[in-house]
């Protein structure tokens, strides 16, 4: 089972995913797959919240009252660096995006996402792999274009071909599982390639990626 | 007609050529009477002359005085070469004047002169990086400058005397108006900022009420048509999202990625079904662009349609040397070797159109697996 602790500012939403994971229904072990333990509205109640609880995966909104996901990450982090989070938002601003995953998020969906979908993705997050949604994939894809001139560490500047293919196709909305029967790869190698173009996308000093972010912000 | 400078058919700065077409006289006899006004009459006139130059907008509207702001940052080497030109035409002509004419003693003259350089290094073009260095030289020859002129006309120590009255008056003004005008200026501020904010606040509230706020009302009365009701907000969503996420579209309106978007959008709307588009790059349209998005509207189209599912994914992707289109479903999909033959479109209006331009199609489908069309068309060469 794994316990999940909600953070969204609005209540609508808390109710709404509480209700869609307790749909996941029971596990191998007879046990919910997913139980709601806390929930909180901003940045504080979150932290607080967090520590108290101590959940498996944070589901976190990009946006909240008192700094946004992004604090939260940062201040749970620096006193429970093992929480894992997974972030939910209506956001299509990749500066927004790419500002929680490089706080530390293992993943992102879009509030459009259904609930098994979101159930699964908390179970991966859980077990230690990364999720990606296919905006996510998109973004990465087009941060990563092209061939840098000068990376200035090529393992974390540039992302391998099979990397790409495995994002083309999350971006083009296949599951993990379909990706490994179209790439004929086993799915754990498919979250391997996943977790490492986190890792790229968390480490990188790229400055594109910075620059790519503010530049698709810009009206 | 207002009096302007003429830049066409001028002789100095087009002050002559301007007064004549504004008062309807002949060029050559304004030009004569300048002259010989300025050699009885002396400096009033050159002054007149110089003044007007500065002041007068040319035909494009831009003074002298103003051309440079005009310009930004571009001043270029032809327009500085042209700057230092005339500095040395007017500076000769003065210089000239006063040799034979007594109206500057040249221990004036050159002290000004020296105030009048320091006054041209300040503000004479983009300050950019050399900004410090700058002012500092400007502002020291023009203070030089200007000491050196009060020292001619009269003695230092007077000087420093009234300079002293003039430091205190000058205090004494600033003490007692100096908090009123900062407030002033912080308040004017202030106010400015409110105003930003308040017309900021006027966007959103005009945005929201001729979108959100109709379509909400819409969706209430409509409440009963499932269809209407998903399809009207999600047209809102969509344009919602523009507004506040406007994407940075790099080649414009007329890019391959913009058009599909609108022809997505186009689908959405008539057949109430989602078209999740994830959209990677963008490229100028050319014919087999614009046959792979009619293409990937034609495979949305067929989507939303037949495949029975509320939402389809649509990835684009441009790379240096093509372009390539993914409509994808999990719905009923179909046996590709068995085409229906009401799913003939699919063959003509998708496979076809796309290979017709050099580019490749594919459909993998299988009964009750989805469908995934593969659209790609190759770019023209040297467009990476």
């Amino acid at each position: 089972m794994n316990r999940v602790f909600v953070v969204d500012d609005h209540a609508l939403v808390r109710s709404g995913v509480r209700s869609e994971l307790g749909a996941a229904g029971d596990g191998d072990d007879g046990e919910p797959r997913i139980e709601v333990i806390g929930e909180a509205a901003d940045v504080d109640a979150a932290v607080a919240g967090i520590a108290d609880t101590r959940p498996d995966v944070v589901l976190l909104d990009v946006h909240l009252p008192g700094g946004g996901g992004v604090e939260v990450i940062k201040r749970v982090l620096a006193s429970h660096p093992s929480t894992l989070f997974l972030a939910l938002s209506v956001s299509d601003a990749p500066e927004d995006v790419i500002a929680v995953i490089r706080a530390g998020a293992r993943g992102y969906l879009t509030k459009s996402v259904s609930g098994p979908e979101l159930a699964e993705a908390i179970e991966r997050v859980a077990a230690g792999d990364a999720v990606f949604s296919p905006r996510l994939a998109g973004f990465v894809l087009d941060a990563f274009a092209g061939g840098l001139s000068l990376p200035s560490d090529p393992e974390l500047d540039q992302i391998t071909a099979r990397e790409r293919d495995v994002l083309r196709l999350i971006a083009r909305g296949y599951a993990y599982k379909e990706v490994a029967r179209r790439l004929n790869l086993s799915v754990k190698t498919v979250e391997t390639h996943v977790s490492s173009v986190l890792r790229k996308l968390q480490l990188s000093s790229r400055h594109e990626l910075t620059r790519w972010a503010t530049e698709r912000r810009l009206v | 007609m207002d009096l302007t400078r003429r830049r066409q058919g001028r002789w100095l700065a087009g002050v002559c050529a301007g007064l004549a077409e504004r008062f309807a006289l002949s060029v050559n006899a304004v030009r004569a009477g300048t002259v010989v006004l300025a050699l009885v009459a002396g400096p009033p006139v050159v002054i007149a002359y110089l003044a007007t130059w500065a002041i007068l907008p040319d035909r494009d509207g831009a003074a002298f005085l103003g051309r440079r702001h005009e310009q930004g940052h571009a001043l270029t080497a032809r327009s500085a070469g042209e700057a230092a030109a005339w500095a040395a035409i007017v500076v000769g002509v003065i210089l000239l004047l006063a040799e034979f004419s007594s109206w500057l003693p040249r221990s004036v003259l050159l002290p000004g002169l020296l105030a009048c350089a320091g006054a041209a290094v300040v503000w004479g073009g983009p300050l950019g990086r050399y900004r410090p260095l700058r002012v500092a030289v400007g502002v020291s020859l023009v203070l030089a400058g200007g000491f050196a002129t009060l020292a001619a006309v009269s003695d230092l120590r007077t000087i420093g005397r009234s300079a002293a009255g003039a430091a205190v008056v000058v205090a004494g003004v600033a003490l007692m108006l100096g908090p009123g005008l900062a407030r002033l200026a912080r308040s004017l501020a202030d106010e400015r900022r409110q105003r930003i904010l308040s017309q900021e606040r006027a966007d959103v509230a005009a945005h929201l009420h001729d979108g959100v706020l109709q379509t909400l009302a819409l969706i209430q009365k409509r409440a009963a048509d499932d269809k209407e009701v998903r399809s009207l907000a999600r047209r809102q969503e969509r344009e919602l999202r523009d507004w506040l996420y406007a994407p940075r579209a790099t080649v414009g309106p007329d890019g391959v990625a913009d058009l599909l978007r609108r022809e997505l959008a186009d689908v959405e709307d008539h057949y109430g079904v989602r078209l999740d588009a994830v959209l990677v790059g963008d490229a100028p349209l050319d014919e087999a662009a614009r046959a792979l998005v009619a293409a990937g509207r034609e495979a949305a189209r067929n989507a939303a349609t037949h495949a029975g599912v509320d939402s389809v994914d649509v990835y684009l992707e441009v790379e240096p040397e093509r372009v390539s289109l993914y409509v994808r479903d999990r719905g009923r999909g179909f046996d590709p070797t068995v085409v229906p033959p009401d799913r003939r479109g699919l063959a003509d209006s998708v496979v076809g159109r796309v290979r017709r331009h050099g580019g490749t199609a594919e459909i993998r489908s299988a009964p009750g697996e989805g469908t995934e069309v593969e659209l790609s068309v190759p770019r023209p060469a040297g467009s990476a």
